[in-house]
């Protein structure tokens, strides 16, 4: 699903580093929890397909059974009975009720039947004369085939609903260990190696750094040396040229202009 | 004399006798593995061919039954048509049983707020009568009364018997017994105006049924809550059991309560027998099928014209059950229902 190199387009900080790990480590954590929680629900798949084979097989009996028991009371009480019992019945004596059911966090819907025995009564009768108690043989074996019908359509729902679950899961195991997972590690991985890519740059710049300080250093040395050198000449040049005004020309003798070297004519007035 | 009135229609009755299905064919039927075979059978081997012919593929076994059913109508139709009185009274008699059931249906309805057609619908066209429809729109025991019924024979039964705070929902079967039991009652003071021949066998058929109703509503009452008095209610005023069989079978709690009132009795001594509660409906539809055939057996009485529409009856009911197994893959129990006299 993923390439190999693929991961988060993040900037690489050490903060993004710390994100990061923290994702990966949940990631981990929530890989795991989801393991285990797709092992339990098909644990229960499992549970509820070998019940539904054992449901199924007990209601086509039951079923067969019902409807055959339906024929002997037709057959012991002729067409009338069909309508007795058709017309005495306006309202459902089987109620279904619905509730919820929790596996691993999987909301499963139940159904039981209820029987609200308003009608009992009234239908007791039906066939007095004729097939009465085939009638009522064959509404106990109904009842019974009612009861394991709700029972199977909740497992049956049970069934699709976990397949569900179970695929989502599923999906969601996967992407966390193929997907979710490869790109944090990519991302702590590409993280850690910019930084040290940064740490090198680092140390390199720094290390020119050094370098230029220490030849800026030097060429101050040796600006400063030649400086001295040619202070020296001239001081010394200086010195010489004094040294000219008060003895090497000797002619100007002690009249001679200490500041002004240049022979300075005599003022007649 | 009989022969002049009457030979025509005696004749139609066992010529329709004679193409029931028999033994041979119900065996061979068991051995159809669908639907489709069935009605390939009854279409090439027996009188239903007409019937079944224009059925469409895929055949419910509903489809078969209404076939059946058809078969049934036409046939006795043929004999109200050709009847004069008294005859045409007695058959009139034999419909008033599926009247009741059309009645029962209708008051159904009525409480529910069905619509006409709908009810209409499911009535038996044998016990159809003109003002059925009026039965539905009525709204009390008084109008349905004055609307539906003052016409039909039906009203003597519903007035001797039911009052108007017994019309509600509970009680919609009691009234068909009810009815059923007046019904049952008045066709023996019927049949006991007629001849010497007709009387006699009528007699021991509609004990028969009178014993068979009164057992069944036994059988069946126990577990639910109707009381005693009114099971006792329920029961005639004659038959082979009236009346100390009957007081007897009243205060029964369980089957075999039933099983040791029965055993006294030689004609049902044989239901006994078995541990199975449903066998003893099973023996009584046997039994009920073979006094019919003795009915049959005789001449120049009215009986055969009663016997054959239980014939008729079982017949439908052989099919339905053979077509319900076959189409549920039941074949085992094929035996338990089909019941059949040679």
């Amino acid at each position: 699903m993923s390439s190999a190199g693929a991961r988060l387009n993040v900037t690489p900080t050490v903060t993004t580093l710390a994100v990061i790990k923290s994702r990966l480590a949940g990631a981990q954590r929530g890989h795991r929890l989801l393991k285990k929680k797709a092992d339990a629900l098909t644990l229960r798949y499992r549970g509820i397909l070998r019940d539904i084979v054992e449901a199924k097989r007990k209601l086509a009996t039951s079923m067969r059974d019902a409807h055959f028991a339906w024929t002997r009371a037709k057959y012991a009480g002729g067409d009338a009975v069909k309508h007795a019992v058709l017309d005495g019945v306006d309202r459902a004596n089987v109620r279904v009720m619905a509730h919820e059911d929790n596996v691993a966090g999987v909301k499963i819907p139940k159904f039981t039947c209820r029987k609200c025995g308003a009608d009992e009564r009234r239908m007791e009768l039906t066939g007095l004369a004729r097939g009465g108690a085939r009638v009522r043989e064959a509404k106990a074996s109904y009842g019974e085939a009612i009861g394991l019908l709700s029972e199977l359509a909740s497992l049956q729902t049970a069934f699709v609903t976990l397949d569900e679950a179970i695929k989502t899961t599923n999906r969601r195991v996967n992407a966390l260990e193929n997907y979710v997972t490869p790109r944090l590690q990519n991302t702590v991985k590409y993280i850690l190696s910019e930084l040290d890519e940064l740490e090198r740059e680092e140390f390199f710049r720094l290390k020119k750094v050094q370098a230029k300080k220490k030849k800026d250093i030097e060429e101050t040395e040796m600006m400063e040396a030649e400086e001295e050198k040619r202070i020296t000449q001239a001081v010394d040049a200086e010195l010489r040229a004094f040294g000219d005004v008060i003895g090497g020309e000797g002619g100007r003798g002690a009249g001679g202009n200490l500041i002004e070297s240049e022979h300075d004519e005599d003022l007649l007035f | 004399m009989f022969n002049a009135k009457n030979g025509f229609s005696e004749a139609h009755v066992r010529g329709c006798q004679t193409k029931r299905l028999t033994k041979q064919n119900y065996a061979e039927l068991s051995r159809c593995d669908t639907l489709e075979d069935i009605k390939t059978y009854l279409q090439t081997m027996s009188d239903y061919s007409e019937y079944v012919r224009d059925l469409q593929a895929p055949v419910r076994p509903v489809d078969i039954i209404e076939c059946c059913r058809k078969r049934q109508i036409a046939e006795f139709n043929i004999c109200c048509q050709q009847a004069s009185s008294p005859l045409s009274n007695f058959l009139e008699y034999l419909t008033y049983g599926y009247m009741i059931d059309n009645l029962v249906l209708a008051l159904n309805g009525m409480l529910r707020g069905r619509t006409t057609e709908a009810i209409l619908e499911k009535c038996s066209p044998i016990g159809f009568f003109d003002s059925l429809s009026a039965v539905v729109v009525s709204s009390s025991v008084q109008e349905l009364y004055r609307l539906a019924l003052v016409d039909t024979p039906l009203a003597s039964y519903f007035s001797s018997s039911i009052k108007a705070e017994d019309l509600d929902e509970l009680n919609i079967e009691l009234i068909r017994n009810v009815l059923y039991k007046e019904y049952l009652q008045d066709f023996m003071v019927f049949c006991n105006k007629m001849d010497q021949n007709t009387r006699q066998l009528m007699e021991k058929l509609l004990s028969m049924e009178a014993d068979r109703h009164a057992i069944r509503i036994t059988l069946n009452s126990f577990g639910t809550e109707l009381s005693k008095a009114d099971r006792r209610n329920l029961y005639t005023n004659f038959g082979t059991m009236y009346p100390d069989g009957f007081a007897r079978l009243a205060n029964c709690e369980t089957v075999d309560e039933v099983k040791r009132i029965l055993v006294a009795y030689p004609e049902f001594r044989e239901l006994t027998k078995s541990d199975d509660p449903h066998y003893i409906d099973r023996g009584l539809r046997v039994l009920e099928l073979e006094a019919c055939g003795q009915a049959l057996d005789e001449q120049f009485n009215f009986a055969i014209f009663y016997a054959f529409v239980k014939f008729q009856e079982n017949e439908i009911n052989n099919l339905m059950w053979l077509t319900e197994c076959v189409a549920q893959r039941q074949k085992s129990s094929l035996g338990e229902g089909i019941v059949y006299i040679q």
